[in-house]
């Protein structure tokens, strides 16, 4: 058989029986992969070293069955540095994954974005941004688009979204309930400048993804509410 | 062939063991029944007084069966304002061999990992903070593992600690004694060179 070597960043680790190590991969051809590894005992194995999150690999996976054999793994390019809030974001960006996403489905696009909102985080940009951006993407991989057409002929102020069924007219009286038109308009337009219109991009994503979960919490969400 | 129920159980209960499959199970159990019927009674007294009584150190959270351990109430570290925060017993032991520190300890039992599940509260960070608004502290030493995680757990700790009058560091990173720079990974010599001190003389 043939070495096929692909790009890929590890998403999850976790210890398996005495000397192996259960890994996540994220993969450019291969979508989410599980993998396992064996640690060298020796001095001059450094596999521990380079089997981090947030950093660039190729890898060459090996066996035909769901969980692989990791069989070589090489660094690409040096370890994005992440810190603070940049750093818990890039867990919340795993997690999402490590969660959501199904095993051996190509996610064509996706690959490309994770490593574009990780060199973002190693570079502090704003990190709504870059969440809400990547999330649009995994959504949109998961074959989730959200549909803004129906926000847009009437003059209605506020709108009631439901998964499966789209935005829906308020119709209480009460105004604090559902989402804000103006709002809306300016995220489906992809005008991302003012603060409120972030606050209900983050809110909306928030109830979506909730509902993908089934409404199981996300961990790496405590680690910003803590000390913020 | 089946085993007697008591032996069954017996071989189900060592598998509990991290490590010890089916295989290794049976092979223990034999041994003990066959050849060391001592060892084994005085191993299961030893497991029932120990799981029965050791707890949790009130101050550091180190195993023992004391309300505090024995580094907690030695007066001689008390002087000494140092806290030296580590993921697990077995980090203290190993600074312990090195003789290199005089102060107490505080352990995790873990690093932050919200893809386990494991999150701040699950670290015992509360009863840190309280140990921190006593200002018993002069400096506090992140000693987390070099691992993504372990970066996270320390910024996490630190920002927790920045509001006490303490001065916060983190142990240094770099090539290990006897280590050659050839076989060392990027990740590690780049935290090597942008960690450099100064000549000392």
């Amino acid at each position: 058989m043939e070495e096929f070597e692909q790009s890929a960043f590890l998403l999850h680790s976790r210890p398996y029986r005495e000397n192996q190590i259960l890994l996540e991969f994220l993969t450019a051809h291969q979508g989410k992969v599980s993998a396992i590894s064996y640690l060298g005992k020796s001095l001059k194995s450094n596999k521990k070293a380079l089997l981090q999150p947030f950093s660039p690999l190729k890898i060459v996976l090996k066996g035909q069955g769901n969980l692989k054999y990791l069989q070589r793994v090489e660094p690409e390019r040096k370890s994005y540095q992440l810190s603070g809030n940049y750093l818990y974001s890039g867990f919340y960006l795993n997690e999402l994954q490590v969660r959501l996403l199904g095993e051996h489905i190509p996610y064509d696009e996706l690959f490309g974005q994770y490593q574009q909102s990780i060199e973002q985080l190693s570079e502090q940009r704003s990190i709504e941004f870059i969440l809400r951006n990547f999330e649009n993407r995994l959504l949109e991989e998961l074959g989730l688009t959200i549909d803004y057409s129906p926000i847009f002929p009437e003059k209605i102020h506020r709108y009631h979204y439901f998964p499966e069924q789209g935005f829906v007219p308020v119709v209480s009286k009460q105004v604090q309930t559902g989402y804000n038109a103006v709002h809306l308009k300016a995220i489906a337009q992809e005008d991302l400048s003012s603060k409120d219109v972030m606050q209900t991009y983050k809110v909306l994503m928030r109830q979506i993804i909730n509902h993908l979960l089934d409404g199981k919490p996300l961990n790496s969400r405590k680690l910003f509410t803590k000390n913020s | 062939m089946k085993f007697s129920p008591l032996v069954q159980e017996l071989i189900n209960s060592l598998k509990c063991l991290p490590g010890v499959g089916a295989k290794s199970a049976q092979r223990m159990a034999f041994h003990l029944l066959e050849r060391n019927r001592i060892g084994g009674a005085k191993l299961a007294g030893t497991l029932k007084v120990a799981m029965e009584n050791i707890g949790h150190c009130s101050q550091c959270r180190n195993f023992t069966e004391d309300d505090s351990c024995e580094i907690c109430q030695s007066a001689k570290r008390l002087i000494n304002q140092q806290l030296c925060i580590v993921e697990s017993p077995g980090d203290v032991i190993a600074i312990e061999q090195t003789g290199e520190f005089q102060g107490r300890y505080f352990i995790l039992m873990g690093h932050l990992s919200p893809l386990d599940g494991i999150g701040p509260d699950d670290l015992g960070l509360d009863i840190l903070e309280k140990q921190l608004a006593t200002n018993q502290f002069k400096e506090i030493i992140l000693a987390t593992n070099p691992t993504v995680e372990g970066e996270a757990t320390a910024h996490f700790i630190a920002e927790l600690a920045k509001k006490y009058q303490v001065v916060i560091s983190r142990i240094a990173h770099g090539v290990p004694v006897g280590g050659e720079l050839e076989y060392v990974d990027g990740n590690t010599l780049s935290h090597a060179l942008s960690g450099r001190k100064s000549y000392s003389f």
